[in-house]
């Protein structure tokens, strides 16, 4: 399983052109409808993907053993051939997803036009929108909140509407107790599935050990998506400025010029950290910046997704039968 | 190149402005939220640049606009000598020197002396001066219709001699007549043509104008707008001034001889002394005993009765304020005549029947004459009748006063009073009518007694007549209350000489008067005395005896009290000789006799002899030259009188000089262009100031 992160590909930043603009996306107010564009965007252009290939289709023949059922015999096979073959579909489940996302202060940072905060909505509810398309049952927890709301995974009517409300909610994020929230959603999620981490991660990398350990210890895949500004990575300021930190409120005076290259050593530290401990920990971790259109995001889950199920994890199951769209098939 | 406007070049400090800001480094101006500052470590700011100025061109642009503003206000011309020329025409000045007795006080007479000294000094040889002097009226010492024909020079030199001389009189300020007489004086000479029209025409006052200086006749006066007034106040060393005055005697006094003296005693408002000392004195000096001590504030005014007047003083001073020469207070003694009134008549045992008891009781003297009442009896009569001391004669007829008919006529015609009163029912009233009648020039006369009734009233009184004239005021013409209980009726022909002064409610008369040459004989048909009538009681009873007893009186009366220059009838004074308390003859300067009237210079006791009468007169400094609380010099103003101020000839040079420069500033205008380029530098600046923002 490739437990690393994944960087932009050329071949990624051919297909950006054709990815709608996120700046134009976030002129759209309704959350769902931002969402609904964005999938249906991605989809509209799925064919130009080489990665079509998830949902329910014909997988191999496996030769007929004594207590298969005859119902899944290829019968025009064996009518051919004289052979007894059964042939095998890889079917999807009804997946159950986690998305956490980081309400905390420093996600109200942005380039301008939106912050990360509003980025990392509109991702969340994109994911949603789709898994939901896709009879996937999603559920959201906000992290960094003096009081965390959770909404358990569910697939049925009016449960999208719920979703969006509850991340279209302007919440007033404090201090970015990552850790505490991960570990509570690893209480809360007593079935396994994927949970997604929509955060900047801005807060110490040894304090996420633990609580991936919980969760990959509940069996559940981990994807987190780490949403940053491209001024945070290298330090885009135009001038010398009074900075004051968003969570603690701490003021310093910084030069940009002087203080970038100490920034960008720091900060290169603390994402090997990040990818360190995603390693350790059986994560997966892709950067993403707020001004990258947000279905490279969207690449990235499906991709991840795909990925996690071809490497037999989580929940990846195969089930023999000729229904292709067989719901009922024994989830994780 | 010249600043017309010098001060404004100050303006250019204001340089200090730009450099200062331009040392100032910028703070970081606000703030900029972070997502997270666990990367960064402060970086402060580089302090090592703090003294060095930045954007120099900038700086050095703005400092270039202020300077050429702090030029352009200052405004800046190019010298062309052949444009300042000076040429000053001649002035004319007329020194009006207050010499009132206010000048007296040594430090203001020597301060108004330097003024005139400086102002000669200061002028042009140009200028030509006149110079009058100004106490009580007008003098001419250098006249101003002469200074047309005169050199500059030399009336300035004239001045100066006649200043030497020239000193302060004892009289009043009459100032505000004197200014207007100035201004007639060199209107009249401009119209005339005795001098220049064209030249400018100056007054100049020095005086320590105090607030008795009647500026008030300046009101309504048109004072010509060519005329300027510069006013030099002449202040003394030590402000403020105290005076006294002398009040009358109390009347009710019991003995002239020892009325008591009050005085009043004024301190001017700016008087620094309070604490004052007033005392007898004499010539030679204060007497030791009766002096006292009063406090008198600034502003205010005291009545002080004065201790028992020591023997050989003759005046009251004061002592402890600015100026002595006003402190005394002259007290004129009066040469009391005495006339001797002689009563002949009954003198019953009773008073309240006795008609002299209550002439004797009557205050019937005055400030010069003591009248003295004496009873005789009738073989006396003609003796004291040819005495030259008696003055009058009060009557009740009797078979022995008529026997001296002639003698009383004789002394009625040389001046004598002769009272006749008919105070009792005559045993034989026929003999007492044909004596009346007889003393009386009048036929036929007849007297009988008035029938009995409870009382009779006066009811005609002649308020014309000298007797009753002082007692025709509303307040006191009421003779109601003034009862008559028995009088006799007097009869007599329409055509006689008598005339009818006072008639009783039954038409008969009161009071009849005949006048003989000077003297008068008085006819009363009723008596005083309480048995008869309640006269005596009355008040009105003093005036009407006095009107009988001297109905010349009021003419004769002297004032004692004269102010200094006062004119005052000395016509009595046959060969007048006029010496001081001392005895010393008066020099012929300090008094002016002119048309039997005297006018006398200087303020002291003096005696005046002529013939065989003598008497004191006391001269005092006019009040008003006492007030001496100085006066703003804008009380001109008030009067429409227009103030100046006479320049020095430098002053003057400086002036045209001013004058000159600033119409060629104004040809040159360089200041304009100076702003133009102002313009174009601040243009410039905001160019460069954006281009360095926008870098």
């Amino acid at each position: 399983m490739p437990e690393r992160e994944q960087s932009q590909t050329p071949a990624t930043a051919e297909r950006q052109r054709w990815f709608i603009d996120p700046t134009a996306i976030m002129q759209i107010k309704n959350l769902t409808l931002r969402a609904k564009t964005i999938v249906e965007g991605f989809t509209a252009g799925l064919h130009r993907s080489p990665l079509h290939g998830f949902s329910v289709e014909f997988a191999e023949y496996r030769p007929y053993v004594v207590g298969d059922d005859p119902r899944n015999l290829d019968w025009k096979l064996l009518a051919r051939t004289d052979r007894y073959y059964v042939k095998q579909y890889e079917d999807e489940t009804n997946r159950r997803c986690y998305l956490a996302v980081d309400q905390s202060r420093s996600m109200a940072y942005g380039n301008g036009q939106y912050t990360k905060a509003q980025y990392a909505q509109t991702l969340a509810a994109t994911l949603a929108y789709y898994l939901n398309m896709h009879r996937d049952a999603v559920g959201v927890m906000t992290c960094g909140n003096t009081a965390p709301e959770f909404l358990p995974p569910r697939h049925r009517t009016g449960h999208l509407q719920q979703i969006m409300r509850l991340l279209g909610n302007e919440s007033a994020g404090v201090d970015s107790n990552l850790a505490g929230s991960l570990s509570q959603l690893a209480g809360l999620s007593r079935r396994r599935g994927l949970v997604v981490l929509i955060s900047d991660l801005l807060t110490e990398p040894e304090s996420l050990f633990q609580p991936l350990g919980y969760l990959r210890g509940r069996g559940h895949q981990v994807l987190i998506m780490r949403v940053l500004d491209r001024s945070e990575i290298d330090l885009q300021l135009e001038k010398s400025t009074m900075l004051r930190d968003m969570e603690s409120g701490k003021e310093i005076y910084v030069d940009p010029e002087a203080a970038r290259k100490d920034y960008q050593r720091r900060f290169e530290a603390h994402r090997e950290q990040l990818v360190d401990i995603c390693h350790r920990r059986g994560a997966r971790m892709f950067t993403v910046t707020i001004d990258q259109p947000l279905d490279v995001a969207l690449l990235e889950l499906i991709s991840t997704t795909q990925r996690m199920a071809s490497g037999g994890a989580g929940g990846r199951t195969t089930a023999s039968g000729s229904q292709r769209n067989s719901s009922a098939a024994g989830s994780s | 190149m010249g600043l017309l406007a010098p001060l404004y070049a100050l303006a250019a400090l204001a340089i200090a402005g730009p450099i200062i800001f331009h040392l100032i480094r910028r703070q970081p101006q606000g703030q900029l939220q972070f997502s997270s500052l666990m990367f960064l470590t402060p970086s402060p700011p580089r302090l090592t640049r703090r003294s060095r100025l930045d954007n120099l061109w900038l700086l050095l642009l703005r400092v270039l606009a202020i300077l050429l503003i702090a030029v352009a206000f200052a405004r800046p011309y190019l010298r062309q000598d052949s444009f300042l020329s000076s040429a000053l025409g001649g002035r004319r000045i007329v020194v009006l020197l207050d010499t009132s007795g206010s000048m007296q006080r040594a430090d203001v007479w020597a301060g108004a002396k330097d003024a005139v000294d400086r102002l000669l000094d200061s002028l042009s040889p140009q200028d030509q001066v006149a110079l009058y002097t100004i106490d009580s009226e007008l003098s001419t010492l250098l006249a101003i219709d002469d200074t047309g024909a005169s050199d500059g020079a030399a009336t300035q030199q004239a001045t100066r001699t006649a200043l030497q001389s020239l000193k302060p009189t004892w009289n009043r300020t009459a100032l505000g007549d004197g200014l207007k007489s100035i201004a007639d004086l060199i209107n009249s000479a401009v119209i005339s043509g005795k001098i220049d029209p064209t030249a400018q025409n100056e007054v100049v006052l020095i005086t320590d104008l105090h607030s008795g200086c009647q500026l008030e006749t300046l009101q309504g006066f048109p004072w010509p707008e060519t005329i300027q007034l510069d006013v030099r106040h002449v202040l003394p060393a030590i402000p403020g001034n105290a005076r006294v005055s002398l009040m009358q005697a109390a009347e009710d006094e019991p003995d002239e001889a020892e009325a008591t003296f009050r005085v009043r005693v004024e301190n001017d408002s700016d008087s620094k002394e309070q604490n004052l000392r007033l005392a007898w004195a004499n010539s030679s000096g204060p007497a030791a005993e009766g002096a006292t001590t009063i406090q008198v504030p600034a502003g205010q005014v005291r009545v002080v009765p004065m201790s028992a007047r020591p023997p050989r003083t003759d005046r009251i001073v004061l002592a402890g304020d600015a100026w002595d020469a006003d402190n005394a207070a002259f007290v004129a003694d009066p040469i009391t005549a005495v006339e001797r009134i002689v009563y002949c008549g009954s003198q019953p045992s009773k008073p309240e029947d006795d008609l002299a008891y209550f002439l004797e009781q009557a205050p019937l003297g005055t400030e010069l004459v003591r009248r003295e009442i004496i009873r005789i009896k009738s073989e006396e009569l003609e003796v004291l009748l040819s005495e030259p001391e008696t003055k009058g004669v009060v009557l009740e007829p009797s078979t022995d006063v008529i026997r001296h008919t002639e003698s009383l006529k004789r002394f009625a015609r040389s001046g004598g009073v002769v009272i006749v009163c008919l105070s009792r029912e005559a045993d034989d009233a026929a003999q007492v009518a044909d004596w009346l009648g007889e003393l009386l020039d009048v036929i036929d006369m007849k007297i009988d007694e008035a029938p009995q009734r409870e009382f009779a009233l006066l009811s005609r009184i002649d308020f014309q007549h000298p007797i009753f004239a002082p007692l025709s005021d509303p307040r006191f013409n009421d003779f109601g209350k003034l009862r008559f209980w028995s009088h006799r009726n007097v009869t007599y022909p329409s055509e006689s000489p008598l005339q009818v002064v006072a008639e009783f409610d039954d038409s008969t008369p009161f009071l009849l008067e005949r006048k003989l040459d000077t003297g008068r004989i008085w006819l009363l048909s009723a008596g005083w005395q309480p048995t008869a009538s309640g006269l005596a009681l009355s008040s009105k009873f003093i005036p009407i005896m006095m009107g009988m007893l001297d109905p010349n009186g009021r003419t004769r009366k002297k004032q004692l009290i004269h102010e200094v220059g006062a004119k005052f009838d000395v016509s009595e004074l046959g060969d007048l000789r006029v010496t001081d308390s001392q005895g010393q003859p008066l020099d012929a300067a300090q008094y002016i006799l002119a048309d039997s009237t005297l006018r006398i210079l200087t303020p002291g006791l003096f005696w005046l002899e002529g013939g065989q009468t003598r008497r004191q007169v006391a001269i005092q400094l006019p009040a008003s030259e006492c007030r001496l609380t100085p006066l703003d010099v804008a009380q001109f103003e008030q009067y429409g009188v227009t103030l100046g101020k006479v320049e020095s000839d430098a002053q003057r040079r400086e002036s045209l000089r001013q004058l000159q420069v600033t119409e060629l500033e104004s040809k040159q205008r360089l200041w304009q262009w100076l702003i133009t380029a102002c313009i174009m530098v601040l243009a410039l600046e905001t160019f460069v100031a954006g281009w360095l923002h926008r870098r």
